[in-house]
């Protein structure tokens, strides 16, 4: 999850600035890309990704010469949690960007900025509320995420099994008792993510 | 010495409608620009300041903005814009939105002691009043050295007070730096207060272009006065007829004989004028 959350960072805010302008072309074909994990079941996605990245895929062949292997792996881990919190993440982000007033936009074009420079230091601080809000449902999303990591994790116990993994597979064993503890710490990651995300929207409204 | 010759297809009130104006503007002048919405007045602006594409030529100093090939960045032009609606950036403080132009206190701080904005220099935007929000627009404008000033109807927002006391500080600025200045307006004492120049455009056209008397002033040969208002009502009373006029802000009553009454029309623009009487002059009691 925390891996993921830098890739949100890194690559999930940088996305939605190029998703939110105006004469991108192709758009819909990326928004599609983005929303599509949203949509399409992620047992199918993964198994797609697996194709995609194993050692003879069309990616992860490049990948594996270099020693890089993605499937049954942390990092397929990783990649699953971002794909499926990528369209929680980059959807709401589309539409702050987009909705942010253009006249401000344009003021800081005739002050000499650029649209890169004009997005890191203004519109990105102006909204960050809801900046925060999505990273919080990403990152939720992607720790709940199973499809996806079962298929390019592997479910590998003390590898790669997520918290909802370790659930099943300890449910699978018949230890009801670690399955109720997994939970009851999810539990609490949950509640602490619903309290965050709560006071988001109280400090929202007060300003 | 600014020199502009654009043509671009507008979406107008009445569908589709050409812009097409043939300008120059002489350095530190400040012009007025005038005309009914929709007249294209905010998409010349816009064009000046690279916002807008066009066809033709703006060339400002020798200096190519705009030809046939060629469109020069917004970022590129050393423009000041203020907006109608002031588009401060709300994560910056005062000071910090006219610092984030350029990086020049000693300018930002004598800009904001110039309008008695100095107290105010840490506080957000959406912590200042409508008057404050656009005199730190002004100045954030003015941080750039700007070779000419563009202001789409920056008062229009404002209360007749502070439009006042805001016009006062304009014209300082004005005085101090010389910025050539293009404003767009439809009020004619601020257009007579502050501009040499008034531009007035219908339709995407250029209909007046002359001093501020010239073109503002409505009344004709030996008028004393003239005053353009909207006729609200036309009222019998006994034999003669009453006709009540909006002038500006105000409703007055004007005699009309039968004749008189008969010919005009509820709802239209009529203009009132006298000959033969001086008019009196007085201090307002308010």
């Amino acid at each position: 999850m925390g891996a993921s959350f830098i890739l949100f960072v890194l690559m999930g805010i940088p996305l939605a600035f190029l998703l939110a302008k105006e004469n991108l072309a192709n758009k819909w074909l990326y928004e599609a890309l983005v929303t599509l994990p949203l949509i399409f079941p992620p047992i199918a996605i993964g198994f797609l990704l697996l194709l995609l990245l194993g050692r003879n895929g069309w990616i992860g062949s490049y990948f594996h010469h270099i020693n890089i292997n993605f499937i049954f792996d942390f990092k397929g881990l990783v990649i699953a949690g971002f794909i499926s919190g990528l369209p929680l993440l980059v959807k709401p982000l589309q539409a702050a960007i987009e909705l942010f007033p253009k006249a401000i936009r344009e003021a800081s074009y005739v002050s000499g900025k650029n649209s890169l420079q004009t997005f890191i230091w203004i519109v990105l601080p102006s909204i960050r509320p809801t900046v925060i809000a999505a990273l919080l449902v990403a990152s939720a999303r992607a720790l709940g995420e199973v499809g996806i990591t079962l298929m390019l994790g592997g479910n590998i116990v003390g590898k790669t099994d997520t918290m909802s993994l370790a659930i099943y597979n300890a449910v699978f064993d018949g230890d009801y008792n670690l399955a109720l503890i997994l939970c009851a710490f999810l539990i609490v990651i949950s509640i602490g993510i619903f309290f965050a995300l709560n006071m988001m929207a109280s400090a929202k409204r007060a300003l | 010495m600014i020199e502009i010759a654009i043509e671009k297809e507008l979406l107008g009130s009445h569908g589709k409608m050409p812009l097409h104006v043939t300008l120059s503007i002489e350095d530190k002048s400040f012009v007025a620009l005038s005309g009914q919405s929709g007249s294209g007045k905010t998409t010349l602006l816009r064009i000046l300041a690279g916002l807008e594409n066009a066809r033709g030529t703006i060339r400002v100093d020798g200096e190519e903005w705009l030809n046939e090939k060629y469109m020069l960045a917004p970022q590129q032009r050393g423009i000041g814009f203020v907006f109608q609606d002031y588009a401060l950036f709300p994560n910056m403080s005062v000071i910090e939105n006219l610092l984030f132009v350029r990086q020049d206190k000693a300018l930002a701080q004598h800009l904001l002691k110039l309008i008695e904005m100095d107290e105010l220099a840490q506080r957000k935007p959406n912590t200042l009043s409508g008057g404050q929000k656009q005199r730190v627009s002004l100045c954030r404008a003015m941080m750039n050295h700007p070779k000419l000033l563009l202001m789409d109807e920056p008062l229009s927002a404002l209360d007749p007070l502070m439009r006042t006391k805001l016009q006062h500080e304009i014209l300082t600025l004005h005085k101090e730096f010389e910025t050539t200045t293009i404003m767009v307006s439809h009020d004619p004492s601020e257009i007579y207060r502050l501009s040499n120049r008034v531009i007035v455009l219908n339709q995407g056209n250029v209909i007046q272009d002359g001093d501020a008397k010239s073109v503002l002033l409505k009344t004709q040969g030996s008028q004393k006065f003239s005053f353009e208002g909207e006729l609200l009502d036309i009222i019998k009373v006994d034999v003669i007829y009453v006709a009540i006029v909006s002038i500006g802000q105000q409703i007055v009553e004007v005699v009309l004989d039968e004749s008189e009454a008969r010919e005009l029309h509820v709802g239209s623009v009529v203009n009132i004028s006298t000959k033969a009487f001086a008019p009196v002059i007085q201090t307002s009691k308010r």
